[in-house]
């Protein structure tokens, strides 16, 4: 396990603890669910990392990203269902997020298979949450009720969306050029992809430090 | 130089755009999302010093109202009574002291029941029904309609503003009647459902062309003070057969 797996595995370990830390104070459930969501994100990387480093000689890992793909899938669709509040927008997410499972399915069976990266369904994946970010970032500044909405540099929802959009855009977009980054330069390729996910994870720390409860009106 | 320092050079500059590009974008969006903040709070400042402005208008024009309608009655009722028993005073022989006495009695009655009716802070004071009451008695009193009202549940407006509101577009609606509708019933209905309160003003009048009002000055009024309180309107008429008013009034 070479140090920047182990660093990155930290960070993601840092952000499970802080956001432990601050379950109390993050609102919704399924924000308050996001501990478990890293603490399972950080057992499944920890998994693929030694079984590729430790318990085999550089085996692919794939079927490790394979299987916890689903969960992935369904726990962001319902973060973004839990934040959005339109109502058209929140049954795009519904739908989207049932073709998304159907063409995981579909991809395990007969395209991809169990044991080759499914990138088809992590392109779907990613670019189902690029869209779910806008339709955020759209009703945080179209929303009518903002009085009593804390700043957003103070919310981590925007820092784990700001993360999620910037992380699954760009990592989508090198996926796309990838022939054409490791033609060009062999390390350019695997090193942007570990930026994003530092970047990623640095900013579920730094939402998760920041966070701060929201005002509640007094009610009579 | 070798591929580790070309791999740290690379990863230095690629994360350092990266962390450019989502500061640029997160500082964007606080921005934006600041203005449109100041905006919704100058909106909401606004529309507050509306309603203000909407609800103390109300009050004074349900103030003008009551010194009209007390003033005619003093002219009318009052003054009638009073020239009446000068008159037998001043021809002592003509009448019996008891008639003399009655009158005055009748007088005496009748400035209570303004003194009463002179309270300007009634809307205040009194429920939305009682006010309803009230203003239908003196309809009933002037003898040219006949009023009926039916109170169901327990209609509490949130607020005094919105009672005054309220009150004064009742008042005006049963204007409208007395000045327009020749009418020989009204009939008004106050329920409680659902959170909120339903107003129904029903006369057999003449009735109306509801398009060719809707332009007018009272009706502007009423919409206005109505869409302040988050309230709403339907009217139906047409002439020759009466007119139904309802209004819906939010209680929460």
């Amino acid at each position: 396990m070479n140090t920047i797996t182990i660093a990155l595995l930290s960070l993601v370990l840092l952000a499970a603890i802080l956001s432990f830390y601050k379950r109390k104070i993050l609102g919704s459930s399924v924000l308050k669910f996001f501990s478990f969501f890293l603490l399972f994100q950080f057992l499944y990387q920890l998994a693929a990392a030694l079984y590729s480093f430790v318990f085999t000689q550089h085996e692919p890992n794939y079927f490790i990203f394979n299987l916890t793909m689903p969960v992935n899938i369904a726990y962001f669709s319902a973060l973004f269902y839990d934040i959005v509040k339109h109502p058209a927008k929140r049954k795009f997410i519904v739908s989207t997020t049932v073709i998304n499972l159907l063409f995981y399915v579909i991809n395990l069976a007969f395209i991809q298979g169990f044991f080759a990266l499914m990138t088809y369904s992590r392109t779907a994946l990613a670019v189902s949450l690029v869209i779910y970010s806008l339709l955020y970032f759209h009703e945080m500044l179209t929303s009518s009720a903002a009085e009593n909405e804390v700043n957003p540099t103070r919310s981590a929802t925007f820092w784990i969306v700001t993360a999620i959009f910037f992380f699954y855009l760009c990592s989508t977009l090198t996926i796309i050029i990838w022939d054409y980054l490791v033609a060009s330069n062999p390390i350019i390729g695997p090193l942007m992809t570990r930026i994003f996910g530092f970047l990623l994870y640095a900013m579920y720390v730094v939402g998760m430090m920041l966070h701060k409860a929201e005002h509640k009106e007094p009610t009579a | 130089m070798d591929a580790s320092s070309n791999e740290i050079i690379i990863a230095f500059l690629f994360g350092s755009l990266m962390l450019a590009l989502i500061g640029v974008f997160m500082f964007m969006m606080v921005i934006f999302y600041q203005k449109r903040k100041i905006r919704s709070i100058e909106e909401r400042q606004r529309l507050i010093a509306q309603y203000e402005q909407a609800a103390l208008k109300a009050k004074v024009e349900i103030r003008e109202e009551t010194l009209k309608y007390v003033g005619q009655e003093l002219h009318d009722n009052v003054g009638q009574l009073l020239s009446l028993i000068k008159l037998y005073l001043t021809h002592p022989e003509t009448q019996q002291k008891t008639a003399v006495t009655q009158l005055i009695d009748q007088a005496i009655t009748d400035i209570r029941v303004l003194s009463h009716d002179l309270n300007i802070n009634r809307v205040e004071q009194y429920s939305l029904g009682d006010f309803i009451e009230q203003e239908l008695n003196k309809v009933h009193k002037a003898g040219t309609m006949q009023t009926s009202f039916e109170s169901e549940g327990i209609c509490e407006l949130p607020s005094i503003q919105n009672r005054v509101m309220i009150s004064r577009i009742f008042q005006e609606c049963i204007n409208n009647i007395l000045k327009h509708a020749e009418a020989k019933h009204i009939f008004v209905k106050l329920v409680a459902e659902k959170g909120s309160c339903v107003l129904s003003i029903i006369d057999d009048g003449v009735g109306f062309e509801t398009s060719t009002v809707r332009n007018g000055t009272g009706f502007i009024n009423i919409y206005d003070r109505l869409k302040l309180i988050g309230g709403d309107i339907r009217i139906n008429s047409a002439p020759g057969n009466g007119t139904n008013i309802t209004l819906r009034i939010p209680q929460g």
